[in-house]
């Protein structure tokens, strides 16, 4: 068991990739983005694109997009 | 067939088969291994004149054991041979002290297993799938059956050193269990001690209370992992 581990989250994004709310909290500001790549050489290599956020609440989160499956995740870094 | 399979464990196994106080097992244990019989095979060996002789029936009675002779006793070792086996993917580039978090884990998981049910280790495999796709692996003996997390971290980090290149996974077996933990004699240091012993008790109670994954602990694995669930791992809190 790991911690920090992703976890699915509802993110809607814009039509550059960029998340536009994520739970419906709409986006504030992209405060910072990167992108992480490993184990290319690997069956199940892993491309994440990460988005440090400021939500309109005040809350900043950290998401990304898996590039494998296309899918949105929360986690905590 | 009994015989053979009984030939490679440690005599020690022998100390809750012979039907004697603990103190007078152990000391028949003891020595033997002082004259130099420290595996059952050894000992099956000896003509019974010999054992006879030289540690009269409870001799025997080992004697008869380590030869197979006793197929409940045989049988008790069958079971308890079941293998525990943990392994860990390594992020890339795993090396020194990130290698021994892995390994540290690797101990905590074959600890906590379930299907140990308190039983001690006897001995232990440590091996490692490589990059090259080439597999390594070493034998580890205790010396004597342990079930101290302690013990085994320390005789098994200085054979990472051992480890040709760098490995993509780590992996952790059981060379055969022995008797519960709680019938070992351990060795004890004043002070500290009784803080284990409380400390056991809170975390055996907690685990009573809760179920066994309740309590886990924090292990570092690759704290400057960009990846962030590689960079700690929770693991069962170890028995005390």
């Amino acid at each position: 068991m790991s911690l920090y581990e992703p976890r699915r989250a509802a993110v809607r994004a814009g039509p550059g990739g960029e998340p536009c709310a994520v739970a419906g909290i709409a986006v504030e500001a992209v405060r910072e983005e990167w992108l992480v790549e490993d184990r290319w050489w690997a069956p199940r290599p892993l491309r994440r694109h990460y988005f440090e956020l400021a939500l309109v609440d005040g809350r900043n989160v950290t998401v990304f997009r898996s590039a494998a499956s296309g899918c949105w995740y929360r986690q905590r870094a | 067939m009994g015989a053979t399979f009984l030939s490679e464990l440690p005599v020690a196994v022998l100390a809750e088969h012979l039907g004697l106080p603990r103190r007078e097992a152990g000391n028949l244990v003891e020595a033997l291994r002082r004259l130099g019989i420290d595996t059952l095979g050894a000992l099956a060996a000896l003509s019974p004149s010999r054992v006879a002789d030289r540690f009269g029936p409870p001799g025997l009675r080992a004697l008869r054991l380590a030869r197979g002779e006793d197929d409940l006793l045989v049988c008790r070792f069958h079971v308890a041979r079941e293998e525990l086996s943990e392994e860990i993917e390594l992020p890339e580039g795993t090396a020194g002290s990130s290698l021994e978090c892995a390994l540290e884990l690797l101990v905590d998981r074959l600890l906590a297993a379930p299907r140990r049910k308190s039983r001690t280790l006897l001995g232990l495999r440590l091996g490692a799938l490589l990059n090259d796709g080439e597999s390594w692996s070493v034998e580890q003996g205790l010396g004597r059956p342990t079930a101290s997390a302690r013990v085994l971290r320390t005789v098994l980090v200085p054979r990472l050193e051992d480890l040709p290149g760098p490995a993509v996974t780590l992996w952790l077996r059981s060379v055969g269990l022995g008797p519960r933990a709680a019938e070992q004699m351990e060795l004890s240091v004043p002070g500290e001690e009784s803080r284990r012993r409380l400390l056991g008790a809170a975390v055996r109670e907690v685990r009573a209370t809760q179920g066994a994954a309740a309590l886990l602990k924090v292990l570092p694995v690759d704290s400057a992992s960009r990846v962030p669930e590689r960079r700690a791992m929770l693991t069962p809190f170890p028995d005390l």
